[in-house]
């Protein structure tokens, strides 16, 4: 049996469901204790920011939120390879999966960048360069998830999710540099939620702390997810009925 | 090569032949672009700072809300009569027959607004000076929207939900388009050359026109799976 | 509102900010689980169903 059979095997739906379920588990067993680590360095032992006071705290929760949010977009779209030209379905199930825990971090991202805004700057809202993306990005992850629903074909659905997605992730940087370049005429410099200055250490270990549970988090719910949606797009089929113990 | 340039031609040819027929469809899109500003006129109650401050960005956005109208509609009726069918099973590439498609439209829908400019330039009380620099980077624009909406167009077409998805899909990816153009224009109304805004915006412009057509064609033979 | 945030200094942003991120993670999760629920209990009375027929 050669590579491209095994891989293939490999990535077959009850291989998939299978190999998926340790995997989830062991990320919320990481997850949880990382996360506390994190809350605990982020609200106890970091030190209040000299400039910001004790606000930019909310760096810890903004900004790993905010890379989630960008991240999960990239890999939806490395599945949506997978989904237009070899159309497997785990990499549907793969991509479909992630959009909601992708617009979940992106709406998190925008909520704390207003709270972070307001004691900092004074206002709830701003149209920085990272908001604006955001909220462009936020209706990115609707549009791919609205889509595909529309479709009553799932399989044809997700596909055209897929070249939704792809036309996006090439249009993604295009837009952060134009929100940029735009935010650079108007205020003749780039205002950033994070300022120019340097992190210092002690502030870096919460977020990166954070920035790995967020990781953590995403693997468990996403595997997760598209574990099930596989089960329920192949819930005929033998092997499912097996798995849940329905053989007859 | 050149059976795919004579697919787009012919596509071109055919596209034209049958807007003209209806004329009104684009009297339409250009009604719509003047009534708009007309509202925000109206709204900003013709006050000559809040004009000068508001201008450009009313004006390019009619621009692009008046050609998201006219591309909701770019494929219904090639729905209705059974084209769209021909399209897919044509013996030419479909992606050469979108090329001549959207070059089409453009030039019925996209270039009317370039030329109906002038008269929302001049509801808006926008610096006559820039006009020139305005009707070319909104040429350029509007050919960027016209190639954003026939991707968005070919893969919402058979789909009862129609112009709201369409919405939700295409306007989030025309903000570059926007703010390069209002860069441009902006910039040059506070003396720096436009140049800058120009160029991204015709650098835009080009990706799509290479992008845009193939990804529509998927996106077709997708919703007629 | 803001006024009742703001007397508690920036903790009155802090906190808010942090049950915001750790709300939404729970939600998610949360949904993720209901869906997972909802379809197992399909395909269980779906064959529950199949087995009364034959």
């Amino acid at each position: 049996m050669g590579f491209w059979t095994w891989l293939n095997r490999q990535g077959s739906p009850p291989r998939f469901f299978d190999w998926t379920k340790h995997w989830v588990r062991w990320c919320w067993y990481l997850f949880f204790p990382t996360l506390l680590f994190g809350l605990y360095l982020a609200l106890l032992v970091s030190p209040a920011d000299y400039l910001q006071g004790e606000s930019a705290r909310i760096m810890h929760v903004h900004v790993p939120s905010a890379w989630m949010s960008l991240t999960v977009y990239f890999i939806m779209a490395v599945q949506a390879v997978g989904v237009l030209i070899w159309r497997l379905k785990v990499c549907e199930a793969l991509m479909l999966a992630a959009a909601p825990t992708g617009a979940m971090f992106t709406a998190v991202t925008l909520l704390t960048g207003m709270l972070w805004g307001r004691p900092t700057w004074g206002t709830y809202w701003v149209w920085d360069a990272r908001l604006t993306s955001e909220l462009v990005l936020f209706f990115m992850y609707l549009g791919i998830v609205a889509l595909a629903q529309a479709y009553s074909d799932r399989r044809a659905g997700a596909r055209a999710a897929a070249v939704l997605c792809l036309v996006g992730v090439v249009q993604l940087p295009i837009i952060r540099y134009s929100v940029e370049w735009w935010n650079t005429l108007h205020q003749g410099s780039t205002i950033r939620l994070l300022g120019e200055s340097s992190i210092h250490a002690s502030m870096l270990w919460p977020l990166l702390v954070l920035t790995l549970a967020t990781k953590l988090y995403f693997l468990a719910v996403w595997l997760s997810r598209a574990r099930w949606l596989i089960v329920h797009s192949e819930r005929q089929s033998a092997w499912v009925l097996q798995r849940l113990g329905l053989a007859p | 090569m050149s059976r795919e340039l004579r697919s787009v031609t012919t596509a071109f040819r055919r596209e034209i032949k049958l807007a003209l027929k209806r004329p009104a469809d684009i009297w339409l899109s250009v009604g719509f672009a003047v009534l708009v500003t007309m509202l925000f006129g109206i709204a900003l109650g013709g006050s000559p700072n809040k004009l000068a401050a508001a201008g450009p960005a009313v004006l390019f956005t009619t621009l692009l809300l008046a050609s998201f109208l006219a591309v909701s509609r770019m494929f219904a009726e090639d729905l209705e009569d059974g084209s769209l069918d021909q399209m897919l099973i044509s013996p030419s590439s479909l992606t050469a027959i979108l090329y001549g498609k959207v070059l089409a439209f453009w030039c019925l829908h996209g270039l009317s607004l370039v030329l109906a400019t002038p008269i929302l330039a001049l509801l808006l009380r926008l610096d006559m000076d820039q006009l020139p620099l305005l009707l070319l980077t909104c040429t350029i624009v509007t050919l960027g929207l016209n190639l954003l909406g026939l991707v968005g167009a070919a893969l919402t077409v058979r789909l009862r939900a129609g112009a709201m998805l369409l919405a939700l899909i295409v306007l989030p990816l025309m903000v570059p388009l926007l703010v390069f153009g209002l860069g441009a224009v902006m910039s040059a109304s506070q003396g720096e050359s436009g140049i800058a805004g120009l160029a991204l915006a015709a650098a835009e412009t080009l990706l799509l026109l290479a992008l845009a057509p193939a990804a529509a064609a998927l996106g077709l033979r997708i919703t007629s799976e | 509102m803001t006024a009742w945030l703001m007397s508690f200094g920036h903790w009155g942003f802090i906190v808010p900010s942090y049950a915001i991120f750790l709300l939404a993670l729970a939600w998610d999760a949360g949904r993720g689980w209901t869906a997972r629920n909802a379809i197992e209990q399909q395909i269980r009375a779906h064959q529950a169903r199949k087995r009364e027929v034959e």
